[in-house]
């Protein structure tokens, strides 16, 4: 047996697993959707922008990447470290495939993907460590994973249509969130709902300035405010966000679970 | 502080990953942390969402750039070439979109909604902090597929 996978130690391996768990649930959440989407309506109308070079155009591309993290469900059946490393590989190389592509790369599961898929690359080349210091950085670098993300999008609604609410306001008005935000919006006139959304973005904003200071807030903090919060946006978007937040929710409970 | 503990600890010999990791997360931020201020950067995350950031691989690394709801974001859609952004005009089809305002006639699981029996023109419009960016495309459909031609960018700033 090769010695590089042998005896990993338990804490790396639970946390590796319950991160690719957590990262598969993201991923293949919308899978009815990305089913009909990439299978059936990409192929039978597609659509042409030459923005994007052919390689990224093309439906059998999508297809592939999309499914080609199927396989990283190896590392449950053996924990072997290359196992875990080549998993790590396909994760991020699919999510930065299906980035750039022309029919996905508007879908912020594929970029929050690619930054945890990157975490778990290196983590699999130090699994077979668990001294102290591993887990410090481990925990560290997946804080800055987060929160990186986050000022992504704190940075982003740093303007006055986000601060007074007409942006998120606009955006639930006028999109289809499905049953709750069809009864929300029911349920309240659109002054209210208009009114309600002044305080919820200030909160949206906040909450996100909070989370991009991960890196240097306490652990327990980020977990028990933080993904709560994460959830929380569901209320006010889809249930779909959380193809974009799964992976990271997994990667903040999967560094917890570091201890000798 | 986790980070500040890392940092305490971190032997760049011995943990090279996690020196590069830092490198690379802190390169990141850093650009982030000047889009507020700088005219440049705004230029190239709005024209990121607008995809016309060229060339290709500068768009493909700006992907890599965390901006999840930047901005205010809408389409506009006109058969005429001329319009107003005027939301409050009933003849005035508009959308506000989260980001990558492009994806309201792709991304869907039937396309047909973005077929017109004649070329349809695309705005996509987006607003940060007083500067506007307006991406003008031409939908086009066929039987067999839509396409999308570019047309025309204008830039506009309050200040």
């Amino acid at each position: 047996m090769n010695d590089l996978n042998d005896n990993l130690p338990r804490p790396t391996v639970r946390c590796a697993r319950i991160l690719v768990a957590f990262w598969l649930a993201g991923w293949f959440l919308k899978g009815e959707f990305f089913r009909l989407y990439l299978f059936q309506t990409i192929v039978g109308y597609p659509f042409v922008m030459d923005f994007f070079p052919e390689f990224f155009r093309s439906a059998q591309v999508a297809q592939c990447f999309y499914l080609l993290p199927l396989f990283v469900l190896t590392v449950f059946i053996r924990p072997y470290r290359t196992y875990f490393f080549l998993a790590a590989v396909i994760m991020t190389v699919s999510s930065f495939v299906l980035l750039l592509h022309q029919d996905t790369h508007n879908d912020a599961t594929f970029l929050t993907s690619f930054w945890v898929g990157l975490w778990l690359i290196w983590f699999s080349t130090q699994m077979h460590r668990d001294d102290d210091d591993f887990f410090v950085h481990a925990r560290s670098l997946a804080l800055c994973v987060v929160g990186l993300n986050f000022l992504g999008g704190f940075v982003g609604k740093l303007t006055p249509e986000f601060w007074n609410g007409k942006a998120l306001a606009d955006i639930f008005m006028e999109q289809n969130y499905g049953v709750i935000g069809s009864r929300i919006r029911a349920a309240f006139s659109e002054h209210d709902l208009r009114t309600y959304f002044q305080w919820i973005s200030k909160a949206v904003v906040v909450g996100e300035g909070m989370l991009a200071l991960s890196p240097i807030l306490p652990y327990r903090l980020v977990v028990w405010v933080g993904i709560p919060f994460m959830a929380g946006i569901s209320l006010f978007t889809t249930w779909r966000i959380f193809s974009v937040l799964f992976c990271l929710i997994g990667l903040l409970i999967a560094v917890g679970r570091l201890k000798k | 502080m986790p980070l500040v503990e890392s940092l305490k600890r971190l032997n760049p010999d011995k943990d090279r990953g996690v020196f590069v990791f830092y490198v690379f997360i802190a390169a990141i931020a850093a650009f982030l942390c000047c889009l507020p201020f700088s005219t440049s950067i705004q230029r190239i995350m709005m024209s990121k969402f607008h995809l016309t950031l060229n060339p290709f691989s500068r768009w493909a690394a700006a992907q890599c750039v965390p901006s999840m709801y930047n901005f205010k974001n809408e389409v506009f859609w006109s058969f005429q070439p001329q319009i107003s952004f005027n939301r409050a005009d009933p003849m005035t089809p508009h959308l506000a979109v989260n980001h990558y305002p492009m994806r309201m006639i792709f991304f869907t699981g039937d396309r047909r909604g973005a077929v017109f029996h004649e070329p349809l023109y695309i705005y996509l419009r987006s607003t940060y902090r007083g500067r506007e960016l307006v991406t003008s495309y031409l939908l086009t459909s066929t039987p067999q597929r839509l396409y999308v031609q570019f047309l025309n960018i204008h830039e506009r700033s309050e200040r």
